[in-house]
Formats: structure tokens, sequence, C-alpha cells
């Protein structure tokens, strides 16, 4: 009896202390469960950037390394003459740094077909691009207009919005060595590819990727 | 039970704390398993790039390694061609090569040329350590010898030529023997016999000798180098078989004697090369390719079969005593030759060493490269 009439009640001294215990618990569960979630979605978030900067970057640096490739090269042997259709500057299919430099076109024998097809849609016209517009990475689909200066429309956008690119630029580098007398040589070339981009949703999360690409395919130089 | 009830109505203060705790729990769990998940896909993805890269990059070792390897097996590669097109190759050095890192490389050699056996299609696939990534990367290339441009002159010199003593230059196959930029001098017995026989004699140069030749005249010693060979002396000299470079004046001749099929470069900074004593350098059926950058002496009863090509920037050739060459010899300096030397052109020796496989390369064809 005497052990049930302890166990009947507490006075509010006690209730109060449990009270205040237990809020200060609260808080700390809370306070903890709130940095978890910050951290988790901080990690997210730079994960998707870091993740869509280099796709975006592995992809640009595997296209341009194919530059000036053209399935007939070979027919050019011993007749010192360059007539490859992927690299002729007159024809604006060799490639260019646009101006500013954060836009770049090329072409490449895609479908191995050894000529350049006009421009056109309804199939892969060889002829690729990107640049920097309106702060996100863009491509040149087929059929598109192959200048830096097409509408804003007229490419597509590769990233996300929520991927704000704030810088873009490529160097073209080139190296000719010559082979002999005369002018024979060849161009040797590569392109310094920088990109910088921010969260749309948090400008202090910031990223930069740098990459150098050599086109495997040298310039003929005859 | 009122008891019970009681007591339960109680330890509700205690059962809100344990209920939020659960509830706090149980979200931060799922939102750690979600982060996890997420962290685990990008993971993934960055193996699949990683993997991706590593067969590339194997593929493209293979193809490098192909070109070489290509250059110094082409006999065997070439053997036994079908109705124009070579037969399938494998060898262990070619076939599923693992690397030190466990990815793989598989190189193909095919023409894709009928009956055209100098222009090679190399295709090498890579493989990623773990199998799951394949790569491949493709080239075209085209066979070349590097003595390119030998000539048909059994002598060939940028640089005034002196013959003196016993000197005989002599090329049965026709009337060329001596081009010079410079001037050419014939003194003492000196003489140059041709298919015709005697031709030039002291005081009575002829038509076999070409005194300031135009196709000389104004070449620097490196385009003339490039002329001769095709490549550059640098890339050149990274090819040779043999290398050797002092300072000091140096007598090679144990070091080259019975030296046969191969490429020699000798780059003499300062002071004297000298060959002498009963060497002999090559053989008819195994010539060798001598380049010697730096003064040059060659004497005594020294023999050489082969390509001999002296050059360096204000260096002198000076050759003299019993020497014998046999097939030709270039230089870009100013030569001079004494007692009973014998250059003799051989057109067999030079292409018996065009064809040898170390002065062999396969190019690259510029905008043959492919990797889809």
């Amino acid at each position: 009896m005497l052990k049930h009439a302890r166990q009947s009640g507490f006075t509010l001294a006690e209730l109060m202390i449990a009270l205040v215990i237990n809020a200060m618990i609260f808080i700390g569960l809370i306070s903890i469960f709130v940095a978890n979630l910050t951290h988790y979605t901080s990690a997210l978030n730079i994960n998707r950037l870091n993740q869509q900067l280099a796709a975006a970057m592995e992809i640009m640096a595997t296209d341009i390394r194919r530059a000036g490739y053209w399935s007939s090269a070979y027919t050019n042997i011993g007749t010192n003459q360059n007539t490859n259709p992927f690299m002729s500057s007159t024809n604006g299919t060799d490639i260019a740094v646009g101006s500013p430099n954060s836009c770049i076109t090329f072409t490449y024998d895609h479908n191995k077909t050894g000529t350049l097809p006009s421009v056109s849609s309804a199939a892969d016209d060889d002829r690729y691009g990107y640049r920097l517009n309106n702060n996100t990475l863009q491509t040149r689909p087929w059929g598109a207009s192959f200048i830096c200066s097409a509408g804003s429309n007229a490419w597509e956008n590769m990233l996300d919005p929520s991927i704000v690119v704030t810088a873009l630029s490529f160097t073209l580098n080139s190296q000719t060595v010559t082979t002999g007398p005369g002018v024979i040589g060849l161009t040797m070339r590569s392109v310094d590819i920088s990109m910088t981009a921010h969260l749309a949703s948090n400008t202090a999360v910031v990223k930069t990727l740098t990459q150098h690409v050599r086109i495997s395919n040298d310039y003929f130089v005859p | 039970m009122i008891i019970s009830s009681h007591k339960a109505l109680k330890k509700q203060a205690g059962l809100a704390t344990l209920m939020l705790t659960i509830i706090l729990l149980v979200t931060a769990t799922l939102i750690i398993m979600f982060a996890a998940g997420y962290t685990r896909s990008q993971q993934r993805i960055s193996g699949n790039l990683f993997r991706n890269q590593q067969a590339y990059a194997a593929a493209q070792a293979g193809l490098e390694y192909g070109i070489n390897y290509l250059r110094m097996n082409s006999a065997a590669i070439l053997a036994s061609p079908n109705n124009g097109y070579i037969g399938n190759y494998t060898s262990a050095n070619t076939t599923n090569v693992t690397l030190a890192n466990n990815s793989q490389y598989n190189i193909v050699y095919t023409n894709p040329v009928a009956f055209n056996y100098n222009l090679i299609l190399i295709t090498s696939t890579g493989t990623s350590d773990d199998g799951t990534a394949t790569r491949v990367v493709s080239q075209d290339v085209q066979y070349g010898s590097m003595i390119l441009n030998p000539g048909t002159n059994a002598l060939v010199s940028l640089g005034a030529v002196t013959m003196t003593g016993n000197t005989t230059i002599t090329n049965s196959q026709s009337n060329s023997t001596i081009e010079s930029g410079s001037t050419v001098g014939l003194s003492g017995n000196s003489e140059t016999i041709t298919s015709a026989g005697i031709s030039s004699t002291p005081g009575h140069i002829k038509s076999d000798i070409q005194q300031n030749a135009a196709a000389l005249q104004g070449l620097s010693s490196s385009d003339f180098f490039a002329q001769i060979f095709g490549v550059s002396a640098t890339t050149y000299q990274n090819n040779s078989i043999y290398s050797y470079t002092n300072s000091t004046s140096t007598n090679y001749s144990s070091t080259l004697n019975n030296k046969q099929g191969t490429t020699i470069w000798i780059n003499q900074t300062s002071g004297t090369a000298t060959i002498n004593g009963n060497t002999v350098i090559g053989s008819p059926s195994k010539p060798v390719l001598l380049v010697i950058s730096g003064n040059l002496t060659i004497s005594g009863n020294v023999t050489i079969y082969g390509f001999v090509y002296a050059t360096g920037p204000a260096a002198v050739g000076d050759i003299t005593g019993n020497v014998s060459i046999n097939g030709a010899i270039v230089s870009s300096n100013p030569i001079t030759f004494t007692g009973n030397t014998f250059i003799t052109y051989s057109p067999s020796i030079i292409s018996a060493l065009q064809t040898n496989s170390v002065v062999q390369y396969y190019a690259k064809v510029p905008g043959s490269w492919a990797d889809f």
C-alpha cells in the first residue's frame, strides 16, 4: 500500500522539471536533424553540379577530339594535297573557336561516307558545335545553323536549369612541324576547355573544370 | 486496472519524447537512405566514366603499340594475303594483351584497299579491368622508309669535295658519281668511273660530276637532311638503334666493328670521331646506316657497307688510307678524300638498307583517326 501511494502522482515541480528536460532534448534532436538535412541537401547539390559538369565536359572532349576525321583520308597519300572536306578553312568546316571564345564549331565524318553532307535535320549532318548562351551550355542539333551566332533557340541546352554556367572558354592551340624543305608539314592542334558554373539555388556552390584535348587528327599542310 | 491506466497517463510526457524521437529518426533514416542511394548512383556514373576512360586509354595504348609492332613484324603480318586482303594475324603481343592495371587491348590489322599492302588500318579495342567498358580506336598508317631519297650518286655533298691520291669514286649503274653544292677538285691519280669506264680525271671533269648543283644551292643542313631522310635529324636520332654521344675525340673502331643491319648515330659535339684499323661495318646483305654529326676521320683499312651520312655545323670529313665504302656517302660539309679510298655506289646495298625493318616506319595518315 505504501508503495502504491508513492506512485500515485507527481508534484508540479517534478512535472516542470520533466517538461524542461524534455524540451531540451527536443531542441537538441531537432537541431541535429536540421543540421543533417542541410548537410545532405548541400551534398546532393554539390554532387549534381559536379556530375553534370563532368558529364558535359566528357561529351565535349570526346567530340572535339574527333574533329577533322575523314574516312577517305588515305586518298590524299602521295598527292601532296589536303582535300579533307572536314578540315577546310575556306568552307568553314575546320575546327574554329568563335568570337567571343565561348563557342567552338567543327566537323567530322561521323557517318563515314567520305563526303560532307548538306545541312539537314533528317540525318546526322557531321557538323558539331558547343557554346555558352544565356548562362547555359548549348550544342548544335542536326539541321541547325552552323554558326556561333545562331539564335538562342536554334541550339539545344545540354544542362538542366538548376545549373547556371557563368563562364566557358575554348582555346585552340596549334603547332606546325615541317618535315622537310618547303612547307610540307603537320599542324598539331589541341583545345583547352574551361567551364565555370554554380547552382541556380545557391550561388556559393561554384565549380570550375578545365580540360586539355589533343585533337587526334593532325592538319596536313601541303 | 485503475492503477495501470493511471500509470500510463502519468507517463504521457515520456511517450511524446519517444514518438518525436522515433519520427525524427525515421525521417532522418529515410533522408540518409535517399542521399545514400543518390550518391551511390553518382558513384556508379563516376565508376562508369572511369572505366570508359580506362578502356579508351588501353585502346589508345594498343594503337600506338600496334604501329610500332607492325614496323618490326610487317613480314609476318603481311605474309599470307587472301584475295588482296591480309590474313587474320594473332600473336601474344597483339591479341587480348593485359596491361599492368588489368585493362586489355586487342589489335587487328586490315588493309582497306585491296592489294595495297602499304596502307594498313589498325583497329585497337580496349577493355576496362572489369570487362564492362569497351572502346575502339582505329587509324590508317602508311608504309615508308626513313631513307626516303638516297639519290643515284656515289657521293652527294653540300660542301666542297676534294679528291687526291688514288681516290676512286665508282657508279657502274649510270653516268652520275658526284653531286656537290660547291666545287669538286680532283688531283693526283684520283678518278671517277661510270658505266662507260673511267670518266673524270684531274683537269678533266666530265658530266658525271655535277658541281654547284642547283638542287643543293641554298639548302640548309637540316633541310638537306630532311630531303634525304624525310624526317628531322632529331626524330632520326631518337629512332636510331645505336646512339653515341661524346664531346672529346673518340675512336669508334671497336665499338662499330661487325655491326650489321642496323642504324648508328654518332653525335660528336666537339673533337673528332675516328674509325680506323681493319674495322668492317655492315655486310652486302646486311648494310648499315651510319650517321656522324661532327668532325669525322676514317682511315686505315676500314670497309663500310651501307649509307654514310656526315653532318654537323662547321664539321669536316676526312677520309684517308685504304677506306672502302660500298653503298653511298652523303655529306652536308666539305669532305676530303686522300690515299686509296674507294667509294662504290651500290643500288642493291641501298635497297637492302631501305627495306630493313630498322629504317622502315609506318606513318599515321592525318585525318584517319576515329573512335567510333
